[in-house]
């Protein structure tokens, strides 16, 4: 037995040694975005320009670069003037858009079929929910745009406390464990690419809680649980989007709002782990906004 | 649980150090050890169908000591039809009512007659077919007195649950396994690096082969219509990888952990795609199953002792059988009939029994024309059949392989079925792994080495493999679950 404990020693050390230079010939292994509190809101470190990789063997390698509002945009967020029409779109990390090139982002795909008649601003980032959406409306966008778009689903709606708007405290300090941690490319690219540290943790709070699942995610459907003093942050002028699968017709005929389909006519190359958030998921995101500003009156339910 | 998954990699580990802490003091303990973990592995898909596991173990348990105890051999018959019939009872009822159902109800309907009667929403337990068919042997062969039963529940039970093997084999005899679960297991050094590198070799024909194919045969299949002949030559040839890898990876893995745990379980697949004809492809795949048949089934009906027809009927019988065991519905049932088929011919020639020796290399690197021809012709029967065994449906079977021959639509890329990503990794794969197998088979490499360091490259390259391979969101169950 003793044997085998000293060749199993010898064999993972050995695997991480193949591991972490294979993450670095081949670029597998991305860094962690940079977060920075601005204005107490748990945003990216301005100025942050570099290469998003995704996927086991990098399928996603995109480029992202924030902005000095801590959005991923290729564009600084100024009171829009009246020139051009103004569009600001809300929502998570589809509208925050890391698994694309920043250039393919939303709003430049939009601005590009608005012959550049119209400048969007996008106010996107992962882990956010309808009480962050609500803050960034009040905050940033109420009165200042002409349209206001926020992507919505159905555990967003449910949230009651932010994600990172007024979250100040959730930024890490570069601790030796953090420093060590961003030079190891194989450990980067088993948590980042792999979700290995979010699967073990679904093993232990799903798994072996027998049975004592989130009681939000076990009763999805519950419309009592919306979170309706979020939604009444928003003016009546903003429209809702939503993807018919993240969002059921129920809650969508509850929320008394205006509400637009994401129409995916566009397939999207997924690369069995990319759900949507592709090129072809932000085009279908662009032309269902598009045909909304270009015909309101003929919108899609 | 999948081998497959986070879950799992946290769970052998957990096994494996209890297992032997425990065995070193009792041989007992040990054993109610591999049932309790075996029914937390089977446990973690549903854990109402441990019932079913449990509910064949007391049947042939108690079957077996009513047998020892009863030397009449009428009484002896009926305990024996009580095993059969719990058994392929909880299979056909699991597996088989609905299919039965439906095609009753449709019969009925052809000749004018309306009938009532509508299916069950019934879920296939795990690895059903597997371990009924194990216990069932047990069974069988204390009847035919081949076998002592044992008095040892516990021991029983852990041969019935033994979870690397529980739900896709190899099905296990109670003369291979249960004396190896009846006497104490000591650790030995060979046997657990064996079993280690056995299982990564599993892991990496299963994670890097057959789920780097599935959505391509998946894309394919589904699309078929829409796309050129080459691509669907490319998607049954794919599948026909696909499922090997994805089978026989399992039984490697299943292997490798059993030799973890100082227990050897039988070699399930023999490099079935270098066989020199379909009865030697018949010797090498799924051989716990084939042999299972033999000796079961197409013995008992007169093996090849009675007239040409008799003997042609029980291979039909058993290819036909072996086919629907596989699944409910009609595409298993042709499957298997094609065998029949296939095989009759050499059965007929006297030839079955012709390739019993290994491949060998004559020239160079490659065996003799003669064989390379033969491997190749058996390779395209054995993948035609394939088809039949993937598609959802006989007539989709049918148009795919009419879409084959259909040469005048020149639809899609010629290797590549998709319009926006490249195939590279998959045929380098493929490819690579060919080779490997061809170096096995013909003894050029070996898959196990006794020095230090080639053995640490290797097992490393296989778990680089294997994590840069591994699926982000969803573990790809394996197909055998579904039989």
């Amino acid at each position: 037995m003793r044997a085998l404990i000293k060749y199993l020693t010898l064999l993972a050390a050995t695997s991480f040694l193949f591991l972490e230079i294979a993450t670095r010939l081949l670029n597998l292994s991305g860094h962690a975005v940079p977060a920075k509190l601005i204005t107490e809101d748990n945003l990216y470190v301005p100025g942050t320009d570099s290469v998003w990789i995704k996927g086991g063997l990098g399928e996603i390698q995109s480029h992202y670069s924030i902005n000095q509002q801590g959005f991923n945009s290729l564009i600084e967020y100024h009171v829009p003037g009246m020139e051009k029409l103004s569009i600001a779109i809300i929502g998570d990390s589809y509208i925050e858009g890391f698994h694309i090139s920043v250039e393919n982002s939303i709003g430049r795909l939009l601005e590009s079929r608005l012959k550049d008649e119209a400048i969007v601003h996008e106010y996107g980032k992962s882990s956010g929910n309808i009480v962050d959406f609500g803050l960034i409306y009040q905050k940033h966008i109420k009165g200042n745009y002409d349209y206001c778009f926020v992507l919505i689903s159905q555990q967003d709606l449910k949230q009651t406390k932010p994600g990172f708007m007024t979250r100040g405290d959730l930024i890490k300090p570069l601790n030796l464990q953090r420093r060590i941690y961003n030079q190891l490319s194989s450990v980067r690219y088993l948590n980042i690419n792999h979700k290995l540290r979010l699967k073990i943790e679904q093993v232990f709070n799903e798994k072996l809680s027998f049975g004592q699942t989130d009681k939000l995610d076990s009763d999805s459907n519950d419309v009592d649980q919306i979170n309706t003093d979020a939604i009444s942050m928003f003016d009546s002028s903003v429209v809702f989007l939503y993807e018919e699968d993240r969002l059921s017709h129920e809650i969508v005929n509850q929320l008394g709002r205006e509400t637009i389909r994401i129409n995916h006519d566009h397939l999207p190359k997924d690369f069995g782990f990319d759900h949507h958030w592709n090129l072809n998921g932000r085009i279908n995101c662009a032309e269902t906004i598009l045909q909304y500003v270009s015909n309101p009156t003929q919108r899609i339910k | 649980m999948l081998f497959n998954s986070i879950d799992f990699v946290i769970f052998l580990p957990l096994v494996f150090i209890i297992y032997w802490v425990v065995g070193s003091y009792n041989l007992r303990l040990q054993n109610v050890f591999i049932i309790l973990s075996s029914y937390i592995f089977y446990g973690w898909w549903d854990w109402r169908f441990l019932s079913l596991i449990f509910l064949s173990t007391i049947v042939d348990y108690s079957v077996g000591i009513g047998m020892r105890n009863n030397s009449d051999r009428r009484k002896k018959k009926f305990l024996l039809a009580i095993s059969i019939v719990v058994n392929l009872s909880l299979l056909g009822f699991f597996k088989y009512y609905n299919f039965f159902l439906e095609n009753f109800i449709d019969a009925f309907s052809f000749l004018g007659y309306g009938l009532g009667g509508s299916t069950l929403e019934i879920i296939l337990p795990v690895g059903i077919s597997f371990y009924t068919f194990q216990t069932l042997s047990y069974s069988i062969d204390i009847y035919r007195g081949k076998l002592e039963p044992t008095n040892d529940i516990i021991a029983f039970a852990a041969f019935v649950s033994f979870f690397p093997q529980l739900v896709a084999g190899p099905i296990e005899r109670a003369k291979n396994l249960l004396p190896q679960i009846t006497t104490k297991r000591y650790f030995v050094i060979k046997e657990g690096m064996d079993g280690i590198r056995l299982g990564l070799w599993g892991f990496f024909k299963k994670i890097v082969i057959a789920d780097s194919l599935a959505p391509s045969v998946n894309h394919i299949f589904a699309n078929y219509q829409e796309l050129g002949s080459g691509i669907l030559i490319l998607g049954a040839v794919f599948f026909s990888f696909q499922i090997y890898c994805d089978f026989s990876g399992y039984s490697d893995i299943a292997r490798g952990i059993a030799k973890l745990l100082g227990i050897d379980l039988m070699v399930n697949f023999n490099f079935p795609y270098f066989s020199r004809g379909i009865a030697e492809f018949w010797r090498k795949w799924h051989i716990s199953l084939s042999t299972w048949f033999r000796d079961y089934l197409y013995i008992p009906l007169g093996g090849s002792r009675g007239t040409t027809f008799q003997s042609i009927r029980n291979v039909f019988v058993i290819f036909v059988v072996s086919g629907f065991w596989h699944g409910a519905n009609w595409t298993f049932l042709i499957w298997g009939t094609i065998h029949a088929f296939l095989f009759v011919p050499s059965f007929i020639s006297n030839t079955n029994r012709v390739y019993l020796d290994d491949l060998r290399v004559a020239n160079y690197f490659l065996p003799a024309l003669k064989e390379i021809v033969l491997i190749i012709k058996t390779y395209l029967l054995v993948t035609i059949a394939w088809v039949f065994f993937r598609a959802p449906t006989v007539y989709e079977a049918m148009d795919f392989l009419n879409c084959i021959i259909d040469w005048s639509s020149q639809k899609g890329t010629f290797l590549n079925p998709y319009d926006n990503q490249p195939l590279f990794k998959e045929y380098f794969y493929l490819i690579a792994f060919i080779a490997i197998e061809y170096l096995l088979v013909t003894n050029t490499i070996s898959l196990f080495s006794k020095k230090l360091v080639p053995s640490l490259i290797v097992d490393a390259t296989f778990i680089l493999l294997i994590i840069i391979n591994s699926p982000i969101n969803n573990d790809f169950s394996f197909i055998y679950f579904q039989f």
